[in-house]
C-alpha cells in the first residue's frame, strides 16, 4: 500500500455538483420572472374585473404569485447549497491530491534517507529507521487531511440542511412519494384550484374502489378508510366521493352493517366518515356544495310514511350525531321531512321514532340518541339559522315537541337537545329578519309555556328544557323587565314579537310579553333553582340598564329627573315583587312551602327565607352595605316582611336565613346607589361621591372612586376604601345619599301597593 | 351587469398568458428536478445525496402543482369570460 492510499480522495463529482447548482440558479431566475408575470396578471385582472368571481380569481392569482416567489427563494437556496458544496468538494479533492503527492514524496524521501544514513545497519534496523522517518513525514499530512475532511464534512452538513429546509413539509423517514403528496396538499390548502383538482381526482379514484365493496356488502378495508379520512377536510373530495357513490350509499352502508352484523367500532368509524363528508359538503357555498338533487334523493326515503321511513330516519340520526356541523339548507330540508314523518306516525298511531323498533344500535356509543329527533335537535343547536327556521312560524311544532309528543323516560334526554335547539333558534338579537325570527319563536314559546300548569315541563319528562328557557328569557331581559314593571298598568294583553324596545329606544327585535304568559313561564322555570336564579340575576342587570337609561334622560331634561327616577323605582320594585311572588307561589304549589299564611311561625319564616335564598344570586360580601338599606323591602317581599312591627317579625329578623335575605336586598339597593353615582345621578349634590369624599376628608388611597368618578369594584377595594364606601352608602348623617334617594326609595316602598295585576 | 369594466374579451389575454405561465412553471419543475437529481448523483456524500432526494421530490411537486394551478386558473378565467359574454353581451366599459 502506497502512502497516498492512506489519503483517499473524497467521493463525488464537484463539477457536476456545481453544474447542478448553476442549473438550479437558472431555474430560480426563471421562477423569479414567472412570479413577476403572475403578479402582473393579477394586477391587470383586479383593475378590470370586479365582483365575487373576479375577487376569487384575483386572490388565487396573487397567492400563486406569492408561493412562486417563496419557492424561488427555496430553489435559489438549493442552488447555492449545491454550488457551495461543489466548491467545497472541489477544494477538498485538490487538497487531498496535493496531500497524496506529498505523501508519495515523503515515502521516497524516507526511503532515500534511510538508505543513506542507515548504510551498514542490519536490515531490521534500517527498516525501523525507514519507518520512523516515514511516520515523522506523514504525521503533519495526516493532520492536514483530517482538517480537509472535517471542512468538507461541515460543508456537507450545511448543504444537506439547506436542501432539506427548502422543503418544510419533509419529515424524517418520509418516502419521496409521501413527501410529494404532503407538498401538494400544502399547496392545495392555499390554492383552491389545486384543492378542487386533487379532491375531484381522489374522490373519483376512491369511489371506484369503494363502489364494488359496498355493492357486494363487504367491509371497507382500513387502508381505504384511512385514505378517505386523510381527505376529510377537502370539500371537493367530499362532494365528488358522495355524488359518485350516489345518494343511497350512506344508507346502504348502514343496511349492510345491520345485515352482516359488522363490529360496532367499524360501524362507528364508517358512519362518522360518511357523516363528516355529508356535513362538510352541505356546509359549502358555490360549486363545492353537495348538489340539490343529491340532497333531495338522499332525504327522499324519509317520505315513506308507512314505517319504512323510520329506518332511514334512524340512519340519518346516526349521521347527524357523528357528522358534526351540517349545512343550514340540508338541516332545514331534513327537519321538514323528519317532522312530517314523526307527526304522521303520532297522528295515525301506527309508529313512533321514540324507541322505534327500527332503531337497532349500530355502535356501542351510549351517547348516540335513541330518538332521531334528539339527534336532529342536537344538530340544529349548532346552527342558529337552521334551528330558527325549524320553529319559526311553526307553533304547531313547538306544541308537538314540548307538549304532545311522547318521550322515552328511560333513554330520553329530558328535553336537553330540544332545549338547546330552542335556545339556538332564539339567539339572534338584531333588527333584521333573523332577529324577527328569534323574537317570534320566543313569543310562541312563552305563549305555549305560559298557558300550561307550572309543573307541565317537569311532568312531561322535559325538565332539562328549563335552563334553556331561562337563557332564552335572559336573552330578552330588557323586555322581561319592561313587562314585569308594567304589571300595575299598561301591560300587554298578548305576547307578540315587536320591533324595537319602546322604553330604552333600542332597535332590535324583541318580545312584548303579557304578564300572564311571562309569569306562567317563570313558574315553569322555578322548578329549577339555578335557572330561576339566573333570571333574577338577569333582571337585576336589566334594572341597572333601565336606571342608566333614566339617568341619561334626566341629564337631557333635568326638570323630569324626579319623575323619571320614581317611575324607574316603581318598576324595579314591581319586577322584584313579581319574581318573588312567582317563586313563592310556585313553591307552595309544588308543596315545598307549606302554611305560608302562618308567618307568625318562625319555622315558616325560616323556610320562606331559605327558599328565597335558593334563587337569589349572591353578591360578593364586600358589596353588602354594613348598615342595612331596607327601603321597599316590605313592598317587594310582603309575604316575608309585612307587619314588621309585630314581635314575630322582630324575631324573624334575627333568623340567620332572614338576615341573609336582608343583606341580599340591601346589596341590591347599594348597587342601585352605585349605578346612580356612575350614571351621574348625584351630580351637583352632596351625595355625589366626589363631593362627599372631599367633605368627609376621604382622600388619596382611601378614595373609592376612580378618576372618572365611578365607584370602584367593591371586591377589589382596600379596607380603607371599603370603609369610606360603606359610610357613603349608609349616610348616617342623613344629608347626602339618603336625601337624594328618598324619592326613589319612597316610590320603591309604594311599588307593592300600586300593583293592580 | 358583467362585473367587467373593460369588456369580457379582456380576459382572453390574461387567460392565454396564464396558460403560458403554466407551461413555463412545468418546464421549471422539470428543470429543477433534473438538476437536483444530477446534483444528488454527483454529491458523493450520503447526507447530501439524501437531502438532494428530498429537495428534488419537494421542488418538483410544488412547482408542478403551481403549474397546474396556473392552468386551472386560466381555464376558469376563460370560462368566466365566456359565461359573462353569453349572459351579458353589453359589458360595461370603463368610463
Amino acid at each position: 500500500m502506497s502512502a497516498a492510499d492512506e489519503f483517499p480522495i473524497p467521493p463525488g463529482d464537484p463539477g457536476a455538483v456545481k453544474a447542478a447548482g448553476d442549473a438550479l440558479g437558472k431555474v430560480a431566475v426563471a421562477l423569479s420572472a414567472l412570479g413577476r408575470r403572475i403578479r402582473s396578471e393579477q394586477s391587470g385582472m383586479s383593475a378590470g374585473w370586479s365582483g365575487d368571481a373576479g375577487d376569487a380569481a384575483g386572490a388565487e392569482t396573487l397567492t400563486l404569485a406569492t408561493i412562486t416567489g417563496d419557492k424561488t427563494t427555496s430553489v435559489r437556496d438549493g442552488a447555492a447549497a449545491f454550488t457551495d458544496y461543489g466548491g467545497a468538494l472541489e477544494t477538498a479533492i485538490a487538497d487531498v491530491r496535493t496531500i497524496r503527492r506529498q505523501a508519495d514524496q515523503a515515502e521516497i524521501d524516507a526511503h532515500n534517507e534511510a538508505s543513506r544514513t542507515g548504510h551498514g545497519l542490519a536490515p531490521d534496523d534500517r527498516r525501523d529507521l525507514y519507518q520512523s522517518l516515514r511516520t515523522r513525514a506523514l504525521t503533519p499530512l495526516r493532520a492536514h487531511y483530517r482538517a480537509v475532511i472535517e471542512t468538507l464534512d461541515r460543508a456537507a452538513t450545511s448543504a444537506a440542511g439547506t436542501l432539506t429546509a427548502a422543503v418544510p413539509e419533509y419529515r424524517s423517514g418520509m418516502k419521496p412519494a409521501d413527501l410529494a403528496l404532503a407538498v401538494r396538499d400544502a399547496v392545495a390548502l392555499r390554492l383552491p384550484s389545486v384543492l378542487q383538482l386533487d379532491g375531484q381526482t381522489r374522490g373519483r379514484d376512491l369511489a371506484a374502489q369503494l363502489s364494488p365493496l359496498l355493492e357486494q356488502g363487504k367491509k371497507i378495508p382500513a387502508d381505504l378508510l384511512a385514505k378517505l379520512e386523510a381527505e376529510q377536510d377537502n370539500p371537493w373530495f367530499a362532494k365528488t366521493l358522495l355524488e359518485t357513490l350516489g345518494p343511497q350509499a350512506p344508507n346502504w352502508a348502514m343496511l349492510v352493517m345491520e345485515g352482516n352484523g359488522f363490529p360496532h367500532d367499524y360501524n362507528q368509524r364508517v358512519i362518522t366518515d360518511f357523516g363528516q363528508l355529508l356535513a362538510l359538503s352541505t356546509r359549502q357555498t358555490g360549486d363545492a356544495r353537495l348538489s340539490d338533487s343529491y340532497v333531495r334523493d338522499f332525504l327522499k326515503p324519509l317520505d315513506q310514511h308507512d314505517g319504512i321511513g323510520l329506518q332511514y330516519a334512524w340512519h340519518l340520526g346516526n349521521l347527524l350525531h357523528y357528522g358534526g356541523t351540517f349545512g343550514t339548507g340540508f338541516l332545514q330540508q331534513a327537519g321538514d321531512k323528519l317532522y312530517a314523518l314523526d307527526k304522521e306516525g303520532a297522528d295515525s298511531q301506527t309508529y313512533t321514532m321514540v324507541g322505534g323498533y327500527m332503531n337497532r344500535p349500530l355502535t356501542d356509543d351510549w351517547g348516540m340518541p335513541d330518538d332521531t329527533m334528539e339527534a336532529y335537535f342536537d344538530a340544529v343547536a349548532k346552527d342558529a339559522d337552521a334551528a330558527r327556521v325549524f320553529f319559526q312560524g311553526h307553533a304547531d311544532r313547538l306544541k308537538y315537541y314540548l307538549a304532545d309528543r311522547r318521550t322515552d323516560d328511560y333513554l330520553g334526554d329530558d328535553g336537553e337537545a330540544l332545549g338547546k335547539a330552542l335556545e339556538a333558534a332564539t339567539s339572534v338579537h338584531d333588527d333584521g329578519f333573523r332577529g324577527q325570527g328569534s323574537a317570534e319563536v320566543t313569543s310562541d314559546l312563552v305563549k305555549l309555556l305560559g298557558s300550561q300548569k307550572h309543573d307541565f315541563l317537569v311532568e312531561h319528562d322535559r325538565s332539562k328544557v328549563l335552563p334553556h328557557a331561562a337563557d332564552i328569557l335572559n336573552g330578552y331581559r330588557d323586555d322581561v323587565f319592561y313587562a314585569l314593571s308594567r304589571t300595575d298598568y299598561g301591560g300587554a294583553s298578548a305576547t307578540a314579537a315587536r320591533l324595537g324596545q319602546p322604553e330604552l329606544g333600542t332597535k332590535d327585535w324583541g318580545v312584548e310579553f303579557s304578564a300572564a304568559d311571562l309569569t306562567g313561564t317563570l313558574a315553569q322555570i322555578d322548578h329549577n333553582s339555578e335557572a330561576y336564579k339566573s333570571v333574577v340575576k338577569a333582571q337585576l342587570s336589566a334594572s341597572e340598564e333601565f336606571l342608566r337609561d333614566k339617568l341619561a334622560a334626566a341629564r337631557q331634561d333635568p326638570a323630569r329627573r324626579d319623575e323619571l327616577l320614581q317611575s324607574y323605582a316603581r318598576g324595579h320594585g314591581l319586577v322584584l315583587k313579581q319574581l318573588f311572588d312567582t317563586h313563592i307561589n310556585t313553591q307552595v304549589a309544588m308543596g315545598k312551602l307549606k302554611d305560608i299564611d302562618k308567618m307568625h311561625d318562625l319555622r315558616v319564616v325560616d323556610a320562606v327565607s331559605g327558599s328565597l335564598m335558593s334563587v337569589l344570586p349572591l353578591y360578593p360580601p364586600a358589596a353588602v352595605p354594613v348598615a342595612l338599606l331596607s327601603m321597599g323591602k316590605s313592598a317587594t317581599m310582603p309575604f316575608l316582611f309585612e307587619g314588621a312591627a309585630n314581635n314575630s317579625q322582630a324575631d324573624a329578623n334575627r333568623l340567620a336565613s332572614t338576615t341573609q335575605v336582608n343583606q341580599w336586598y340591601s346589596a341590591t339597593l347599594g348597587q342601585m346607589v352605585t349605578t346612580m353615582q356612575d350614571g351621574g345621578g348625584f351630580a351637583g349634590t352632596p351625595a355625589d361621591a366626589g363631593s362627599w369624599q372631599a367633605a368627609h376628608g376621604v382622600s388619596g388611597s382611601s378614595r373609592f372612586t376612580d378618576a372618572t368618578g365611578h365607584v370602584l369594584d367593591p371586591a377589589s377595594m382596600t379596607s380603607g376604601q371599603k370603609a369610606a364606601y360603606q359610610q357613603w352608602l349608609a349616610d348616617p348623617e342623613n344629608e347626602a345619599v339618603r336625601v337624594e334617594m328618598v324619592k326613589i326609595f319612597t316610590a320603591l316602598d309604594a311599588a307593592g301597593g300600586q300593583q293592580g295585576g | 351587469m358583467s362585473g367587467f369594466q373593460v369588456g369580457v374579451g379582456a380576459l382572453s389575454a390574461p387567460a392565454q398568458r396564464l396558460k403560458q405561465i403554466s407551461a413555463d412553471l412545468g418546464t421549471a419543475a422539470t428543470g429543477a428536478g433534473s438538476a437536483a437529481a444530477s446534483g444528488r448523483g454527483a454529491a458523493g456524500d450520503g447526507r447530501v445525496a439524501a437531502a438532494a432526494d428530498v429537495f428534488e421530490a419537494g421542488v418538483k411537486a410544488v412547482l408542478s402543482a403551481l403549474g397546474e394551478d396556473a392552468g386551472l386558473l386560466a381555464d376558469k378565467i376563460q370560462k368566466a369570460g365566456v359565461t359573462y359574454e353569453a349572459v351579458d353581451r353589453t359589458a360595461v366599459h370603463a368610463r
